[in-house]
């Protein structure tokens, strides 16, 4: 074996440490620099504007109040997000139940909970990576 | 073997820049058009791109309101037995409705107007049900093979007019897909007011599970399962859409072209599962009319195209190209 020429001179190697040393710092950097959610949200919409971004993770209930008694109240219970209650007609979106991450995939309106009459509207984030 | 260090070094050079290369986002955005909600969610980096789709929602609202002035559905019901020219787009909605016109023999007609504006499902005078009367003269008035489309336009005779909601909406779901399409959006999933439509497979390659909705809202979720659909629209039409409880009985949106009145049969709903929104959209409302038995016979006939039944008394069933592609929550 030792009078064979190597399959790389040791220089060759090095430069092949060297670009494979590179190449995992610029991987890690674009995976760990880049935007990540460490938690789960979610967006409530007047319209198409985005009225409050939520989190999850924390137990709370948000007033969206568009004046003239047009009142939503949403709840975020246990990383899971419902419309408490509503001043509109047809309380649909009552009607619509919590969503989470573990149960959107299941649900007709997925990762969305619509009040129509209200026009306001809560969409669970599911940005992936 | 210098060469051979060259080239593992080349690619792998080239590995890690691929690894750079932007993949596309989740981008999301909520609007109110054509009576309803619209939610659109795509994978792209073109970060105006949804809010392009949106004014094109607005513009096809415009052209297709019924009480929008001046679009070409309202020039048609005000026209007063005068021809019409209109644009492209409705020329291809009337098209599609009379094809199915003329498939269903009557049973789908937008010329159903007059019977519609009689009825509110939705609004301060939902529960008031129409002067019988009023209801037998405008069903009197309802009749498809009367219009009459040519190359200059549309004409309807005097005191006829033309409803495209059971039709308009599926039309536009497509139009916007095709929309994101043509920009490079190979992934998505759009909600235009239960009119549903995936744009390709998920991101992952994976197809799309989309619940079928349970008419009844009876079970978890308000689904009766779920199908595996990849680049296909999932339409539902049911009794408990837009409609009241009066009596013991259920005055729904779907009006028999007949009389004027509600259709009803042993269906609770029905969803269409086809390659495009615009066959889903029109289907559903054709083949809830035609209840069970004849809707399940209709849809064995065409090609591509599944539907899941759901009947008042809370039966399930589905056309035999569901098989393995539908599973009952």
């Amino acid at each position: 074996m030792a009078e064979k020429q190597p399959f790389m001179k040791k220089k060759d190697l090095l430069i092949v440490a060297i670009v494979l040393a590179v190449a995992a710092l610029g991987t890690a950097a674009v995976h760990f620099l880049s935007p990540k959610q460490s938690t789960d949200f979610a967006v409530i919409y007047v319209g198409s504007e985005v009225y409050q971004i939520v989190d999850l993770n924390e137990d709370q209930v948000i007033e969206v109040d568009q004046g003239n008694g047009t009142v939503n109240h949403v709840k975020v219970e246990n990383g899971a997000i419902d419309m408490a209650d509503s001043s509109c007609p047809d309380q649909q979106c009552v009607y619509q139940g919590e969503m989470s991450m573990e149960n959107y995939e299941k649900r007709i309106l997925r990762n969305w909970i619509v009040c129509l009459p209200n026009q306001v509207t809560i969409e669970l984030a599911l940005a992936e990576e | 073997m210098r060469k051979l260090a060259f080239s593992l070094l080349a690619g792998l050079l080239l590995l890690s820049l691929a690894s750079c290369k932007e993949e596309p986002q989740l981008k999301s955005q909520v609007g109110f058009y054509f009576d309803t909600v619209v939610t659109m969610q795509v994978y792209t980096n073109d970060e105006d791109l949804l809010t392009q789709a949106q004014a094109e929602c607005l513009r096809y609202d415009n052209l297709l309101s019924k009480t929008h002035e001046g679009s070409d559905v309202w020039n048609i019901n005000h026209a007063q037995g005068e021809r019409v020219s209109i644009s492209p787009e409705t020329r291809e909605i009337l098209e599609k409705a009379l094809e199915y016109s003329r498939l269903s023999d009557g049973i789908f007609d937008i010329t159903i107007e007059p019977c519609v504006a009689l009825w509110d499902f939705t609004g301060e005078n939902m529960g008031i049900l129409p002067d019988e009367e009023k209801l037998e003269q405008a069903a009197a008035r309802v009749d498809w093979t009367q219009i009459d489309l040519n190359e200059e336009g549309v004409l309807l005779p005097a005191g006829m007019t033309i409803d495209l909601g059971a039709i308009a909406k599926g039309y536009i779901t497509d139009r916007i897909a095709d929309f994101l399409q043509e920009r490079g959006v190979k992934s998505g999933f759009l909600n235009f007011g239960g009119n549903v439509l995936a744009i390709g497979n998920k991101p992952d390659g994976s197809e799309w599970n989309i619940g079928i909705q349970d008419p009844l809202g009876k079970r978890d979720q308000n689904i009766v399962g779920a199908a595996r659909v990849s680049g296909e629209a999932v339409v539902t039409s049911g009794i408990y859409e837009r409609g009241f409880d009066l009596d013991g009985v259920r005055y729904h949106h779907i009006l028999d072209t007949s009389t004027g009145w509600p259709v009803q049969n042993e269906l609770a709903g029905v969803s269409i599962i086809a390659p495009n929104a615009f066959d889903a959209d029109t289907l559903s409302t054709t083949v809830f009319a035609m209840g069970v038995e004849k809707g399940m016979e209709f849809i064995e006939s065409l090609d591509g195209i599944e539907a899941v039944f759901v009947t008042r008394d809370d039966s399930v069933t589905w056309t035999s190209g569901l098989e393995g592609r539908f599973t009952l929550a």
